[in-house]
């Protein structure tokens, strides 16, 4: 086929009206040049007689599906020795759609949904809306977020200076204390310029015990042990280790707080302070003598092998 | 709810894990990748540290070309994963090239095609390297059923369908019907046996060792599986092995088909034990319409004629052979998310 002829081929395909008869009656043509009868071309393309008279006819809707069409067309024009493509593209114009897909063969046939829960999925969304309602609680915290004692301290123990600079020398002091708690005290703060004096729902003793500012968030960070000596209040303990020998320990308050967390030399001593009960683990306890709040302490009850594992002190 | 939301951020693919190449199909978008399935390993030091140094096109170039700390793999053989790490690491770059310009980390659901004849354990692998590679949600559908969709055959309709898929590692043969696989074979020959067969045949014959690029090329420029009219040749340069210094030779389109004619005779035979498993309504409905080619070895020239003329049936040659399994798992797809449960997956 020449160029002519392929534009041609081209052209039928963009004009609907005429191509419907083109395809077939080329291929008709084209076996009579040669001299085939339909049952000869049919033994050769291994097909039946019929389906090269629809093919000849055009009825391409009586093939299961288009590509079934196409592929019949190329092999019978490479038969004929004619181009197979602007055939296949003529009748491609024609749009038959594919079959499509049906998921259910019968009516009846819906599956269960499947419910599957993977943590790992959900885990960047929890993150998103833990973040979400921080900020919300920051933006309208206000008036209403006194119930952790950090703020209320705050609140109470910066009467005057209202600006940055305070919650800035705290943020410094509670460092590893309170991390959370530093972006809202300018709020609370600031919701509690008013009247400072008479916020009496102060309600967190430390605060209320202690006249120094910076107290609190010093107490907090315990390992300083100068913050002890103004009146303990009701929750904070006082502990005295007196090491006889070297010895593992790790104390952590009833915050859950780590105190300590170091291997006690032969000879030193140390003193703690923290809200009971404190959790305590001495590496090696006859090496170690305890007081709690100015008394002696008999580990030995607790001891197993030469550790002893226990909670000291009455919440 | 949130897994929507998340998909939101990546496209669903549809990825045909061939032992020759790689395709990968996105919803809406069609064939977005199509790089061969290879990956150069660079070993940095004696102690074992690997990297990749290539992916795909580029890691092919490599193939027979590399210096001693660099390796081209191809980490699947016969259609399975045979290096799981490599594969994973292969589906983990092409993702990422699919979701190029993303700002968030893709983790499409994904759709892997897999041969029927693979075992538990090797879908199993297949799975794990796709979920590996980021993956949100892995299905797997059989090769042939992706390839029938793909090629457009009514697969859903209560008559037989039969598929001849010729991949680079294996040749899948099923009957399809209602939506399922009445019966499917996988022969371990595949376009890389037909490399091979011209390999060997060139050193028997002409005493000359060429490499497997130059077996493929001559493949694809001059190989037929049926004598034809006109003889073609080709003109190439390999080592003789007697001399030990490259030559120039010319091979014609007849001795290739001679070299094919094993890997050839064992296609015929699975299509004929096919044919000779398959019911005989099933059967029926086969000899009336025809068996269809996918696969790059459908692209072999004369194929279809040397099975027409073995079988007594009509075969036909999809549309765009190659990338029938891909377009059709991607349809597969969209079923899955029509109708919420794996209509054609597997598990």
């Amino acid at each position: 086929m020449t160029d002519e002829e392929q534009a041609v081929a081209a052209d039928e395909a963009e004009t609907p009206a005429p191509p419907p008869r083109a395809v077939g009656a080329r291929l008709r043509e084209a076996r009579e040049k040669l001299g085939l009868s339909r049952e000869e071309v049919a033994l050769e393309l291994h097909l039946s007689a019929t389906q090269i008279a629809h093919l000849e006819q055009d009825e391409f809707e009586r093939f299961a599906a288009p590509i079934f069409v196409s592929g019949y067309l190329r092999q019978y024009a490479r038969l004929l020795g004619i181009p197979g493509d602007p055939l296949v593209q003529a009748f491609q114009a024609r749009g038959l759609e594919p079959p499509s897909l049906q998921a259910e063969l019968t009516a009846t046939a819906a599956r269960p949904r499947r419910i599957t829960i993977n943590v790992e999925n959900w885990a960047p969304f929890l993150v998103a809306a833990g973040a979400l309602i921080l900020l919300l609680a920051w933006l309208f915290g206000g008036s209403d977020t006194e119930e952790s004692p950090g703020e209320a301290a705050t609140a109470l123990g910066s009467p005057g200076a209202l600006d940055a600079p305070v919650p800035d020398s705290l943020r410094m002091q509670t460092e590893a204390a309170a991390v959370l708690v530093p972006p809202e005290t300018p709020a609370a703060t600031a919701s509690s310029v008013p009247d400072p004096v008479s916020e009496p729902r102060s309600g967190s003793p430390p605060a209320g015990a202690s006249p120094d500012p910076p107290l609190p968030a010093a107490v907090a960070t315990a390992p300083a042990p100068a913050a002890v000596a103004p009146a303990p209040s009701d929750t904070t303990h006082r502990l005295r280790l007196r090491f006889s020998a070297d010895s593992w320990v790790e104390i952590s308050d009833g915050t859950g707080r780590r105190l300590m967390f170091d291997l006690g030399r032969a000879g030193q001593e140390r003193e703690l302070t923290g809200e009971a009960p404190f959790s305590i683990l001495l590496g090696y306890a006859p090496g170690v003598e305890i007081e709690y709040n100015g008394e002696p302490y008999d580990v030995s009850r607790h001891t197993r092998g030469k550790v002893a594992r226990f909670e000291l002190g009455e919440p | 709810m949130f897994k929507r939301l998340r998909g939101i951020f990546s496209n669903d693919l549809s990825i045909d894990l061939g032992t020759a190449n790689t395709l990968i199909y996105v919803r809406g978008q069609g064939i977005v990748l199509n790089e061969p399935s290879v990956v150069a390993i660079r070993h940095e030091s004696a102690g074992g540290q690997r990297s990749v140094a290539a992916v795909g096109a580029e890691a092919k170039l490599m193939i027979g070309r590399t210096p001693g700390n660099i390796k081209a793999i191809r980490p699947l053989k016969d259609g399975v994963i045979a290096d799981f790490t490599v594969t994973e690491k292969m589906l983990q770059h092409f993702i990422r090239k699919v979701h190029e310009n993303k700002f968030f980390r893709p983790s499409p659901r994904v759709l892997v095609c897999v041969p029927c004849g693979s075992t538990q354990v090797e879908r199993r692998a297949i799975k794990e390297s796709a979920a590996g590679a980021g993956a949100r949600d892995v299905y797997l559908i059989e090769e042939p059923m992706a390839a029938a969709i793909g090629a457009g055959m009514p697969v859903a309709e209560a008559s037989g369908s039969m598929v001849l898929d010729i991949g680079g590692g294996t040749t899948e043969v099923a009957v399809i019907s209602l939506n399922g696989i009445v019966y499917s074979a996988s022969v371990r020959i595949g376009g890389d046996r037909f490399d091979e067969a011209i390999i060997s045949y060139v050193r028997r014959n002409y005493g000359s060792l060429i490499g497997e690029s130059t077996a493929e090329m001559i493949k694809q420029k001059i190989g037929s599986a049926y004598p034809g009219n006109e003889i073609r040749e080709i003109e190439v340069r390999g080592r003789n092995l007697a001399e030990g210094v490259p030559r120039t030779f010319t091979l014609n389109s007849n001795e290739i088909l001679e070299a094919l004619q094993e890997p050839l005779s064992g296609i015929v035979g699975a299509v004929k034990t096919a044919l000779e498993q398959t019911p005989p309504e099933l059967g029926a409905d086969i000899a009336e319409r025809g068996m269809v080619l996918t696969g790059g070895g459908a692209l072999l020239r004369d194929l279809d004629r040397l099975l027409s003329e073995e079988t007594g049936l009509p075969v036909i040659v999809a549309e765009d052979p190659l990338t029938c399994v891909a377009r059709g798992g991607g349809r597969a797809l969209e079923m899955i998310d029509e109708h919420s449960g794996d209509v054609f997956a597997l598990e």
